[in-house]
């Protein structure tokens, strides 16, 4: 005597929204990440590349170009919703017990925040 | 020649008279060619009747005789002696246990059930085996590819046993289940991917699966159920996507 | 009375996830290393955002910022950062091919070309954004 579910057992889950900018995510994480860590933190503080690669007026030039603040927003947003989903569903797996609607706000909705602050912040900076 | 005698031990569970189950050792001789299946039988051959375990083929073809050894899902045919210093035998991990090592299998048919494991037709006709065929559903090689992988699945539940998002939640489909249904809607002759897109969109459908990945590392057949889940959660992704479209359009 | 009296005797014995499941096997072990490759590009990502606010704010602020990076504790931390980075990048360029499948017919391109074409784009990425960062307007 089985009690099969069936279709109307199941409901449509919400997760492919997330997934889908984890995905974006992991592909901008992947491909610029390393790179970026080199550049901003290890080359020139290890004494490989020279302090004028940091310098304000070269920094503040890059993130003054449409393309600077394109590149900065994409590349921040995205790893924080690839980084954060990860660490979501990381907690589950080991057995830290969050309600979904908390895990929410906090997670996505925290990554949603943090990327509206660097959108301010490019503005900021200006033109 | 030198008798060959490894340290067995096995998992032991009677649940008319144990409230947990227990390890029993044993000692086994061996040679090179000994299976793990060939250990147990010895076992309940010569030195312990009552042990209880499913096997059938011997060849890796059946899918009875999962157990997990040393902590790995393995097939009991497959699996030889040779390889290891000393065996430790289980019953199918996250699986409950019915006795011995043989474990409760029902939750993972039902699962192979519901995903409706079938050829749909959209015209019931076509399936009518009371009349004559009149036409032949054709395939190219072309087509089988596209997933003749998913359709070597043997149900031996090893999968299940190295999925952790099933140890955690027994709800979740799973590899096999869903590898099966990826299966039907990617096979030509299918008209079904309607009805099977509801068990993908669930969470726990596709949408429980982490990619951990080790169910494939560990099936006998290398099926890759995770190549199958997640493609499928693009196709769920994608069919989310039409949903909200066509939401919107109903405005 | 004919109601059916059979005792059954049936105990299946349950049992439950422990927290620590991931610890009783390499594969698991290497799973929660690759999840936890995200806490430390998270934090790379707070550290970017605090650089970018220090821009906001002006050379001065900017400078202070820049001049914290040589913090031992900074570089170590950026150390272990690219690891984990590294090994994203390395787990998932072999995620990828399984998620997009590339078939011509009959033929399925290997996997091993997908993972070499992405390692590629990685080299040239890398190289653009070091060979702009280090030398374009320096």
């Amino acid at each position: 005597m089985t009690i099969r579910k069936t279709a109307s057992d199941y409901s449509r889950s919400h997760e492919p929204i997330v997934w889908g900018l984890f995905s974006a995510g992991g592909v901008i994480v992947a491909f610029f990440i390393p790179a970026l860590i080199l550049l901003t933190s290890l080359l020139v503080q290890v004494g490989i590349a020279d302090e004028a690669v940091l310098s304000f007026d070269r920094v503040q030039s890059f993130a003054q170009a449409w393309w600077g603040k394109l590149f900065i927003l994409a590349v921040i947003a995205l790893s924080l919703y690839h980084t954060v989903h990860r660490i979501h569903h990381g907690l589950h797996d080991v057995h830290i017990h969050i309600p979904d609607s908390l895990a929410i706000i906090i997670f996505y909705g925290g990554a949603t925040v943090l990327s509206c602050l660097v959108f301010v912040w490019l503005l900021a900076i200006g033109w | 020649m030198t008798d060959m005698t490894m340290k067995v031990r096995v998992q032991r569970y009677r649940p008319e008279v144990d409230e947990q189950p227990w390890m029993q050792e044993f000692d086994v001789p061996y040679t090179e060619d000994t299976s793990v299946l060939e250990a147990i039988q010895f076992i309940k051959d010569e030195l312990e009747p009552s042990l209880s375990f499913r096997w059938s083929c011997r060849m890796a073809i059946c899918g009875s005789c999962g157990y997990m050894v040393n902590g790995e899902p393995k097939l009991g045919c497959k699996t030889f002696l040779r390889d290891y210093k000393d065996l430790e035998i289980a019953s199918l991990e996250n699986f409950p246990i019915e006795r011995d090592l043989v474990a409760d299998l029902n939750g993972f048919i039902e699962k192979l059930e519901t995903i409706k494991p079938y050829i749909i037709r959209e015209n019931e006709k076509d399936l009518d085996t009371s009349e004559p065929i009149t036409e032949a559903f054709t395939q190219t090689p072309a087509q089988l590819s596209k997933y003749k992988q998913f359709s070597q699945c043997i149900n031996c539940g090893l999968c299940y046993a190295a999925c952790p998002q099933f140890g955690r939640n027994p709800e979740f489909l799973g590899p096999a289940a869903l590898a099966l249904a990826f299966r039907y809607n990617s096979d030509n002759r299918d008209q079904g991917s309607k009805e099977r897109i509801p068990f993908l969109n669930a969470e726990e459908g596709v949408w429980s699966c982490t990619f951990v990945g080790y169910c494939s590392e560990v099936c006998p057949k290398s099926v890759d159920p995770a190549a199958a889940i997640n493609q499928g959660k693009a196709l769920s992704a994608a069919d989310y996507g039409l949903n909200l479209i066509s939401l919107a359009k109903k405005d | 009375m004919s109601t059916s009296e059979k005792t059954i005797y049936r105990k299946p014995y349950v049992q439950n996830q422990s927290a620590s499941w991931w610890l009783k096997n390499k594969f698991y072990i290497w799973y929660m290393v690759r999840e936890g490759t995200a806490i430390f590009v998270f934090l790379y990502a707070l550290i970017l955002m605090l650089g970018l606010l220090r821009l906001a704010q002006g050379e001065a602020a900017w400078n202070a910022w820049v001049a914290s990076l040589s913090n031992p504790a900074y570089i170590v931390f950026h150390g272990i950062a690219l690891i984990a980075a590294m090994y994203h990048v390395h787990t998932f360029f072999k995620m990828f091919p399984k998620v997009i499948v590339i078939r011509f017919g009959n033929w399925k391109m290997p996997e091993s070309y997908l993972i070499a074409g992405q390692w590629v784009g990685f080299v040239v990425c890398t190289a653009v954004i070091l060979g702009i960062g280090l030398f374009v307007g320096v």
